[in-house]
């Protein structure tokens, strides 16, 4: 779910023992694997998702990869949450992956690249880059679960599913 | 092994019994899967635990609707992000909830064998 809320770019609302409140980007709460930026006295109290819909349906979804369905880290995930305007260009996109990385990776670039390009007309060659550009973001390791090589062919595949 | 446990019923409490126990060896408690788990395999004495599955905060455990943006608290639970209407204008939110407890209705995707999406 974490990945979902780096898509969504939310902040993380943390409290200390003092009930000082201070904000990070979810992007930046997680740093490597089960670490966070939280202090000893600190505890994350909320998490908050900013809102700035136009009314119009976002192209929103996550998509898990894994061995099975419940209860089970994903091998592969990815969420995506695009908004556009009612002519179909796209005004905002946040694009997060999880399992192919130390930590969940905002693909800043794939979303930059969305930026201003109509939904409904993007290209083969379009999308490809799109995928290539997620991708970069992705640097997997090989465990008992899945290789390095399967995670980054699955990612690419479902990057190109999003359209 | 030797613990304590505290349980605050509020979030000053909770911040009160964090100060306390600034200068010894602390950790939080919830659901405690994880907690037992790691406990069997690596003794922590002196160990204090701060339980949180009896805190009572609404502020923790309800999400709120604010000018900023919408407010999930930190022990809300996955049943209570499934019926917010509110929240239902982020599907990707809403589709990663059924991915962690199968509680909703769209199925993950899995690599079982037979269930043939061609990304496999």
């Amino acid at each position: 779910m974490s990945c979902a809320l780096v898509s969504l770019n939310a902040l993380c609302e943390i409290i200390n023992s003092d009930g000082n409140i201070r904000t990070v980007p979810i992007v930046d709460f997680f740093t490597g694997v089960k670490t966070t930026v939280l202090q000893k006295d600190e505890f994350l109290r909320s998490v908050l998702i900013p809102t700035n819909s136009n009314g119009i349906e976002p192209v929103s979804g996550f998509i898990k990869i894994g061995n099975r369905n419940s209860m089970e880290i994903a091998l592969v995930s990815l969420a995506f949450h695009i908004t556009h305007d009612d002519k179909g260009v796209i005004n905002n996109a946040g694009i997060s992956i999880g399992s192919v990385a130390k930590t969940i990776m905002l693909a800043e670039s794939a979303s930059a690249f969305l930026k201003g390009k109509n939904i409904n007309q993007l290209s083969v060659d379009d999308t490809n880059q799109f995928a290539n550009l997620i991708l970069n973001y992705a640097n997997p390791i090989s465990d008992i679960r899945a290789s390095a090589w399967y995670r980054k062919q699955v990612l690419w595949n479902i990057s190109k599913s999003i359209f | 092994m030797n613990f304590n446990t505290i349980s605050p019923l509020t979030i000053t409490e909770l911040l009160e019994a964090i100060k306390l126990n600034q200068n010894n060896h602390f950790r939080f408690g919830a659901g405690y899967t994880d907690l037992i788990l790691e406990l069997q395999h690596q003794d922590e004495n002196d160990l204090t635990i701060i339980n949180l599955a009896k805190l009572n905060d609404n502020s923790l455990k309800n999400t709120s609707k604010t000018n900023l943006g919408i407010r999930i608290g930190a022990l809300s639970t996955m049943a209570n992000i499934l019926d917010n209407n509110d929240l239902h204008v982020f599907p990707v939110l809403i589709e990663a909830v059924p991915c962690l407890n199968r509680s909703g209705k769209k199925p993950c995707f899995t690599t079982n064998k037979g269930d043939g999406y061609y990304w496999r």
